[in-house]
């Protein structure tokens, strides 16, 4: 699955989630790219903290980005610690993360419904 | 004679009924901008329908004064904006689905090209003299018809309602505006339909009654955009509803 990460687009479809009061998960931009930076290297790699924070660093300190890392991510075990500074996506991270990609899709959908709408006389 | 005059009036209906039916949607003009081209291709197919059978409507009258001439210049006219149809048709198809007026306007260009030839082989082909009947007087081209007409002028239109109205059906859409554009896309299809029937028929009978189901298409757009308050009050609930004021038990 190849992935290609668009930050203002992600940055959209958290917003549209957000509208729907869905605040969290989906409607994240952090938990979004960090998950789609993660499933980007996949299984197999070790994916650098750095790496995600180049993606966050525009609307996102360091610290944040951390502490989501912790709480949410390790947490729930969505990645695992390798080593310092550098984690990997588990099997539940990587359905997690293709919940995420579909609800990039269903946003696409709705988007392209409500314009074909506007084209209707 | 009374066939001739009753099948004027079908026409003049027809003719009447599209023509009002543009006049009418002239407050939809203040939608918004993204529907404009829609609105104008939508609104000149029923032009094109209005004028081709203001054609018919002339040629019988023609005839039933004993002018053949007029009827068959008349006739070679008519196949314009008959084979014209399907142009804004494109364009209002392809426009809705992909929103790109450079792709509309490419595949209606197109089927334009197409229209146009088949209307320049119609006045270059010399036509036979007509038959004279109760109903009308009936032209046999239907040989210039089906290789052409049915394969490129029709179908085309008529594949793209289809896709159209699977989208349409298939989406998540508010049931009113679900109802005006798949009621727009049945009219749009009978009308196409019954008017290819009405110029290919050798049997005046079945003329007169391709006509009338060409008129219950133009009712049929009619009542797509303007439909009765029945139906429009299933369509659109109504904002505001009756409540029962809650009484706190407390205060008595």
């Amino acid at each position: 699955m190849k992935i290609e990460i668009d930050v203002d687009f992600e940055a959209e479809v958290a917003s549209f989630y957000q509208s729907l009061g869905i605040t969290q998960g989906p409607g994240d931009v952090q938990y979004r790219l960090i998950l789609l930076v993660l499933a980007k290297n996949g299984e197999g790699r070790i994916t650098r903290f750095s790496e995600i924070r180049r993606y966050t660093d525009d609307f996102a300190d360091r610290g944040s980005i951390g502490s989501k890392m912790k709480t949410v991510f390790q947490l729930e075990g969505l990645v695992e610690r390798v080593e310092r500074g550098g984690y990997r996506i588990t099997k539940k991270g990587m359905i997690a993360a293709r919940f995420i990609q579909m609800t990039s899709e269903f946003y696409k959908k709705v988007k392209m419904t409500e314009s074909l709408i506007e084209r209707i006389p | 004679m009374l066939g001739l005059i009753v099948n004027a009036s079908i026409c003049a209906s027809i003719m009447l009924a599209s023509l009002g039916f543009i006049i009418a949607m002239r407050g939809s003009e203040d939608a918004g901008a993204q529907s404009k081209p829609t609105l104008y291709s939508f609104k000149l197919f029923w032009l094109l329908v209005g004028l081709l059978y203001f054609f018919e409507f002339v040629r019988i009258i023609a005839v039933y004064n004993g002018n053949f001439e007029i009827d068959k210049l008349i006739f070679e006219m008519s196949i314009i904006p008959f084979s014209l149809m399907s142009v804004p048709l494109v364009y209002f198809v392809v426009y809705l689905v992909r929103g790109s007026k450079t792709a509309s306007t490419i595949f209606s260009s197109v089927l334009c090209v197409f229209g146009l030839y088949f209307s320049a082989l119609v006045f270059l082909t010399p036509i036979k003299s007509p038959t004279l009947t109760y109903w009308s007087s009936m032209y046999d081209i239907s040989d210039l018809f089906f290789p052409l007409y049915i394969s490129v002028l029709y179908i085309v239109p008529i594949l793209l309602i289809i896709g159209l109205l699977v989208v349409i059906i298939k989406r998540p859409i508010p049931k009113k505006i679900k109802y005006r554009i798949t009621l727009s896309l049945v009219a749009i299809s009978l009308v196409l339909d019954f008017s290819l029937v009405d110029k290919i028929t050798q049997i005046p009978e079945l003329q007169v009654a391709s006509r009338i189901f060409v008129l219950i298409g133009v009712v049929f757009a009619f009542l797509a955009y303007f439909p009765p308050m029945s139906i429009k009050e299933r369509l659109e609930p109504p904002l505001h509803y009756e409540y029962e004021e809650e009484v706190d038990e407390d205060r008595n």
